[in-house]
């Protein structure tokens, strides 16, 4: 086992490497899991691979290394409060590219609190937003012919189109 | 050199597939339709699910889904989520949709004379009242109440409902303070959602939209909730006692409304229920209108209730955190 081992080194799906502590890596059951059943002693050359790209990966780990000592041993009010703090800075990444990416990393890693902050972060993109301002921040495509459009503009006529 | 471990690939997220790809832009279309139902669309209000239903066809199917509304209603008003009442729902024409889309805007009454003789009083032999009472937004009190309306008792009685059970009491996050304005500050945060729901007609009603509060300012342990639409009253009274602490405990509630015997109260609220809903911003619109045209008489007392409404009004809806969020992800592994 590995309690000797303070970092560990996983690989993205994109083959780079990345370094993450023990108590970091923890937030996430399937890792957490895989520390117990790997051996990551300084001889051991496993390098187990995360399917979760770069660009996405660095986000993650950054998120657990922020996390893992409030996790890990309980914090006061003041710190679970610029905790919060943090989490909204976090997410104010270009969330256009990197926000789906990361939500289905922490479903993929079972991490709920990045998963929950993910989904919010979605969730208040959304809102008070035009369809047009949605499509444009979720890059979604409007497969609606115009008869359709029309009867969505009918269906909805508090909703702002433009 | 070996690569031996990979963590599984839970079966859901056929999404990480896409991720071998190299880094393809992220739509939300690539994530599983559940995260964006159960995950997403849950946390949304009314308005941005339209939106987001107009966006494309798939988001569209999946803001249809019985589910999100179901969910919505719940949320927005916690006494519907009761099985009783959730059962009547089910058998709205299109479920929570229309159940949500009754109750969540403004009626406007069908305006014939009371007792005009198209209404058939036997229509709605039950009533079920769903009562909400909410401080600062966030639920305090939720209640179902059932009615039959078809005794003498109710039909020759003037109209009036309990809320709570004799000498219940329910405890609330409410401080008592002796300062009058925080105590009025705090009263002002009180809001109260009053539907009717005809489950034969299968229909429903929310007669507290707009509604404002007016409080006796003696004790100012009563509050009471009153809305006038159409010419027609109702009213929601809340009692309040102070116990150890200063924790303020609800321990009556009263909903009354127009009419000098029940017969009268069925009359208007079939007409509630049958008549047109307008949304928010219809019914302000109107409102301003009507107001500027009978600015002179009595002006200043609808200037004042329309600031009342348009502060009581703002139509928030409490999302409350989805604790079974956490226990699904912890059993789909």
């Amino acid at each position: 086992m590995s309690s000797s081992v303070e970092a560990i080194t996983v690989l993205s799906s994109d083959g780079d490497e990345f370094k993450i502590t023990v108590s970091a890596a923890k937030l996430s059951k399937p890792l957490n899991w895989m520390l117990e059943d790997v051996c990551f002693s300084d001889d051991c050359d496993e390098v187990p691979t995360i399917e979760v790209n770069s660009k996405t990966l660095v986000k993650v780990i950054e998120y657990c290394e922020k996390h893992a000592p409030r996790a890990n041993s309980g914090a006061s009010d003041s710190d679970a409060e610029e905790l919060k703090k943090w989490d909204i800075e976090f997410m104010k990444m270009d969330v256009k590219d990197i926000l789906f990416h990361i939500l289905m990393a922490a479903n993929y890693l079972h991490m709920e609190g990045l998963y929950d902050l993910a989904c919010q972060t979605a969730a208040d993109l959304m809102k008070g937003m035009t369809v047009s301002q949605i499509r444009k921040i979720f890059h979604i495509k409007n497969d609606f012919s115009s008869e359709e459009q029309e009867q969505l503009r009918r269906q909805h006529p508090g909703c702002s189109f433009d | 050199m070996s690569r031996a471990t990979t963590i599984a690939s839970p079966k859901t997220a056929k999404e990480t597939a896409m991720d071998k790809g190299g880094f393809a832009t992220a739509s939300i279309s690539t994530l599983h339709p559940d995260i964006i139902q159960t995950h997403i669309l849950s946390r949304l209000d009314c308005s941005t699910l339209a939106s987001a239903a107009a966006t494309c066809s798939q988001l569209n199917a999946l803001v249809y889904q019985e589910d999100v509304w179901a969910n919505l209603c719940r949320s927005t008003w916690p006494s519907t989520g009761s099985p009783g009442v959730h059962r009547v729902i089910q058998s709205f024409p299109n479920g929570s949709r229309s159940f949500f889309s009754d109750s969540y805007t403004i009626p406007r009454a069908i305006t014939t004379t009371p007792g005009n003789s198209h209404m058939n009083l036997e229509r709605t032999p039950q009533l079920i009242f769903a009562i909400d009472l909410y401080y600062r937004e966030q639920p305090i009190l939720s209640r179902v109440v059932e009615t039959e309306t078809v005794s003498e008792g109710f039909r020759r009685k003037p109209f009036r409902v309990d809320i709570l059970e004799p000498k219940e009491a329910v405890s609330t996050p409410m401080k008592y303070t002796w300062d009058e304005t925080a105590r009025l500050a705090m009263v002002q945060q009180l809001r109260m959602s009053w539907i009717v729901i005809d489950a034969g007609g299968q229909r429903a009603v929310n007669l507290m939209n707009q509604s404002q509060i007016v409080f006796t300012r003696l004790t100012e342990l009563e509050v009471r909730f009153q809305c006038k639409a159409e010419g027609a009253w109702r009213s929601g009274r809340v009692r309040f006692v102070v116990v150890e602490r200063g924790e303020m405990q609800v321990s009556g509630g009263i909903l009354e409304m127009e009419g000098k015997n029940g017969r009268e109260s069925l009359v208007i609220l079939q007409r509630a229920l049958e008549g047109k809903r307008e949304t928010k911003n219809q019914w302000s619109k109107r409102y301003q209108r009507e107001l500027k045209r009978s600015e002179g008489r009595e002006g200043w007392l609808d200037v004042v209730r329309g600031w009342c409404d348009d502060f009581l009004w703002a139509p928030h809806i409490i999302i409350f955190s989805l604790s079974f969020v956490t226990s699904m992800l912890c059993t789909s592994k």
